[in-house]
């Protein structure tokens, strides 16, 4: 069973108790959290339309590809001939806070996206939550599938995916489904050689910060540091 | 009859018509383009970095990404460096030409000697309510924070032979000027390839011969320095 690192986070002072609650994080955090503000990706192109129907296109362009892991753009764009449905329903997609407790049944008609290494293991974005771009440790078995920025208007949407984690051996499959607007499971291959030579020649600017140490409870005992003279 | 009866749902307002595209502006959303790849690490330092990547070659020109990364401040370092923007608006300067001068600034060089820069204070010449010519190179979305800075810029315009230079300097951080020289013949083979996914209507068409009209904001003291500019201002001297 793989071994899930649990990060504690910091807890805010509680005002007027006169008591400092504030503990740094308990362990470290996964070095993939932070590998976008510390690394410099190699981008392979993929330059690939994923999907092509009356009222929709969608492609991707380059895949950025980190020490870790990839991050790609969803480019969506609305062709200006689109249905009142298909624009109907690529508006809530969208639509800021419209994900986040849709109904499961409605969640999966919604734009799906995941991954399958060769190994067999795989990931999926949740409907629901996808585009919460928060670390969340618990899910931290790889490859784990999350969402980074989301730019959007009435006819377009440009969305960060990141897939975090490499196969050893193969190709990575990129699933994506989007069955309001009428498209089927389908699925294209990313070159896994091309990913794993591209991640061994990104370069890490920096190490992970290391983790600050936690402070002591502000006691009677242990009033912590005192005030600088005015 | 109901409290909410007196309160009645008005009809939704019609969609906002799509805005015309522009191609100084926007590379257009009916093409797809195609990705070049670029060795992009223009800055390496113990404290911060400087690529560009995400080149994405259009019919009409190319988009990249600048990238900013800062490392996080060691312990006892009051000034947090990482929560400054390195791109600034150009409509946004108020401080002097040499404050300018030491930004972040990026420009493009064509092998014929035409050229265009951006950065603080350097207001392209459609925002000054003329037509203009290309090259030319303009902001687009740019986000950060915590470090992590991204500025997407698009450059209009391909030359028909030669190379094309990105030149760059930031003195503010004792970057001297430099160029990265990309390769002109994989830029028009890519703006060759890239997909025209629908053809745009006339009406648009039309509207993209209609110079924009300023939009009043503040003036910079610094111009655009383009070729025609200067080409103008060799003239206005004669």
């Amino acid at each position: 069973m793989r071994r899930v690192e649990r990060v504690q986070r910091p807890r805010r002072l509680e005002a007027g108790s006169g008591v400092s609650t504030a503990v740094a994080y308990a362990g470290p955090r996964p070095t993939w959290v932070s590998e976008n503000e510390r690394a410099v990706p190699v981008d392979i192109p993929l330059d690939r339309v994923l999907i092509d129907t009356a009222d929709l296109v969608a492609f991707v362009a380059a895949v950025h590809v980190y020490p870790s892991g990839f991050l790609f753009t969803l480019s969506s764009q609305l062709r200006p001939t689109a249905s009142a449905e298909a624009e109907e329903a690529f508006a809530q997609e969208f639509s800021f806070g419209g994900r986040h407790h849709v109904p499961a049944a409605q969640a999966e008609r919604s734009l799906r996206v995941g991954v399958r290494f060769a190994d067999g293991r795989g990931a999926a974005l949740n409907p629901n939550f996808r585009w919460l771009g928060h670390f969340d440790a618990d899910q931290a078995a790889l490859p784990l599938v999350r969402t980074g920025r989301t730019s959007s208007d009435t006819a377009m949407a440009d969305c960060e995916i990141w897939v975090v984690g490499l196969p050893a051996e193969g190709d990575v499959e990129l699933f994506y489904r989007w069955l309001t607007l009428g498209v089927p499971e389908a699925s294209i291959a990313i070159d896994g050689d091309a990913l794993r030579s591209a991640a061994a020649r990104a370069v890490v600017l920096w190490d992970e910060p290391a983790a600050e140490k936690p402070q002591p409870p502000e006691t009677p005992e242990n009033p912590g540091t005192p005030e600088p003279p005015a | 009859m109901g409290f909410f009866d007196a309160f009645p749902v008005p009809e939704p307002p019609e969609p906002p018509r799509r805005a015309p595209a522009r191609a100084w502006r926007d590379p257009g959303r009916n093409v797809m383009p195609v990705t070049l790849v670029v060795d992009g690490l223009l800055v390496r330092r113990p404290e911060f970095a400087v690529f560009l990547n995400d080149f994405r070659v259009y019919r009409s020109g190319f988009a990249f990404a600048v990238n900013v990364l800062r490392k996080p401040r060691r312990p006892g370092e009051d000034h947090d460096r990482r929560t400054e923007s390195p791109f600034d608006h150009p409509r946004r300067v108020l401080g002097s030409e040499a404050k300018v001068r030491r930004d972040l600034q990026f420009g493009v060089r064509f092998a014929d000697g035409r050229g265009a820069a951006i950065g603080p204070g350097l207001v392209p010449p459609h925002a000054r309510g003329s037509r203009p010519e290309p090259p030319l190179i303009s902001m687009r979305g740019g986000h950060g924070g915590n470090g992590y800075w991204q500025q997407a810029l698009w450059v209009w315009g391909l030359p028909e032979e030669g190379d094309v230079d990105l030149v760059y300097s930031w003195a503010a951080e004792d970057v001297a000027e430099a160029r990265l020289s990309l390769d002109g013949d994989a830029l028009r083979e890519g703006a060759g390839r890239a997909a025209v996914l629908w053809e745009e209507t006339e009406e648009l068409e039309e509207q993209l011969d209609e110079p924009e009209e300023p939009e009043g904001r503040q003036e910079s003291k610094v111009r655009q320095t383009t070729a025609q500019q200067a080409k103008e201002d060799g003239d206005a001297a004669r």
